[in-house]
């Protein structure tokens, strides 16, 4: 009989503080891949890490660089990778790593430098570095894209989306440079993150200033 | 032999340098832009600017400085420089660009500086205005954010020829931050139809 090869997601944590839309993507992926499947590393900071545990059990302190997985394969999620990710990368136990960077446009390859050259090779049976395509994707989209590879949808079929606009109101829109799958016509971005950047950002803008050094409630 | 092409990429990179010297030179006057003219008897300069006494200086000092400045390091032949005020600066997009970015880097909020600086443009008498603030705003992401006011037309030749834009880059303790203004000015549209009154035959 064949062993049932298991989707497991680890989010290396490489902002700090975490902010509140950090938090919700990490939610979102949470919601995406299943709670079980995700492991959050590197959340140092005590609040963090109880924030994190409300997401799943499956949080560690320590970096990956620090974690020993000697049967599983690491795939690396790196734009600067270059070969693509392919369904025929997974095996039974395959880690998909992802950076957790929010982004800078355009990009600062921090995956590559703060992530890959950084893994143990000897801690894993193996290590590959894989990118998504063209683009840059958020945290959550990256893993979505992960797991519809790993489901067998080959990367050249997934639609993206270069960059949204999220309105605001009649005078203000927020435009995000980043790469969306597209699902049923719309990017697969989150309600909860349209809407707090809607809604929530300015709060957050107010508090930060308000705070100081203090940290900002996320959960 | 210069060929023509040479010869044209020599002055464009001749007129960027000064450009940007002036620039830099010149931030509080509110420095716009130059232009250069040859003439029989040296080169005439002509300085845009937002406040021409800050070029001029006290008693001249200041722009006899910059003549000095423009014979020996940019090879001028006796420069006759002329400031220009910008007459109505609100309409220009590089004042304004420029005005957001010093709002920045006092540390004003960007939302509240897009807004005043909006108000300002509109206040002016502009069909419309877009201002696009990008960089890492209050967040460890970057993003854009746009506001706009009234109408820009974005494409065809009106979109080309009456759609002035500026940007300018400021930076702040998070990174770059981008500033981009773009300004219709009160002008008539091309597709405007104008009816006229039937003539009266006597």
């Amino acid at each position: 009989m064949n062993k049932k090869r298991r989707f497991r997601v680890f989010v290396e944590n490489l902002e700090e503080p975490i902010s509140r839309w950090l938090y919700i993507e990490y939610k979102n992926l949470a919601r995406i891949v299943g709670k079980r499947n995700i492991f959050f590393t590197n959340i140092k900071d005590e609040y963090e890490y109880y924030c994190m545990k409300k997401i799943t059990e499956n949080v560690f302190k320590e970096s990956i660089s620090f974690l020993s997985f000697k049967n599983s394969r690491l795939i690396i999620l790196d734009p600067d990778a270059s070969k693509s990710l392919k369904i025929t990368d997974f095996d039974d136990g395959t880690i998909v790593l992802i950076g957790g960077i929010m982004g800078d446009f355009p990009p600062k390859h921090r995956t590559n430098i703060e992530l890959s050259n950084k893994i143990k090779r000897e801690n894993f049976k193996e290590v590959i570095y894989r990118n998504l395509g063209y683009g840059q994707f958020p945290i959550d989209m990256a893993g979505l894209i992960a797991l519809m590879v790993y489901k067998g949808t080959r990367l050249d079929n997934i639609d993206v989306m270069y960059g949204i606009e999220i309105s605001v109101n009649k005078k203000n829109t927020i435009y995000l440079p980043y790469t969306y799958p597209v699902i049923n016509g719309r990017p697969a971005i989150s309600e909860e993150e349209i809407e707090y950047l809607k809604n929530r950002v300015i709060e957050d803008e107010i508090n930060r200033i308000l705070s100081k050094d203090k940290k900002i409630k996320i959960c | 032999m210069v060929t023509v092409k040479q010869f044209f990429i020599t002055q464009g990179l001749k007129y960027m340098e000064l450009n940007d010297y002036l620039k830099s030179r010149l931030v509080r006057a509110g420095y716009v832009d130059v232009q250069v003219f040859r003439t029989p008897i040296g080169t005439r300069v002509v300085i845009y600017a937002e406040r021409p006494a800050l070029v001029i200086g006290r008693r001249g000092a200041t722009i006899r400085e910059l003549a000095q400045t423009l014979q020996t390091k940019f090879g001028f032949e006796n420069p006759q420089i002329d400031v220009i005020e910008i007459q109505n600066p609100e309409l220009n997009p590089k004042i304004m660009a420029y005005r957001i970015a010093r709002a920045l880097a006092r540390g004003v909020k960007f939302r509240r500086a897009a807004f005043i600086a909006l108000h300002n443009i509109m206040e002016a008498g502009a069909r419309g205005a877009e201002i696009v603030i990008s960089g890492k705003l209050t967040s460890e992401r970057h993003r854009f954010e746009k506001f706009r006011d009234g109408v820009v037309i974005k494409s065809g030749k009106p979109g080309e020829e009456l759609v002035n834009e500026a940007t300018v880059q400021v930076l702040l303790k998070p990174g770059i931050y981008g500033v981009k203004v773009k300004i219709m000015p009160p002008v008539e549209l091309p597709d405007k139809i104008k009816i006229k009154q039937p003539e009266v035959v006597t």
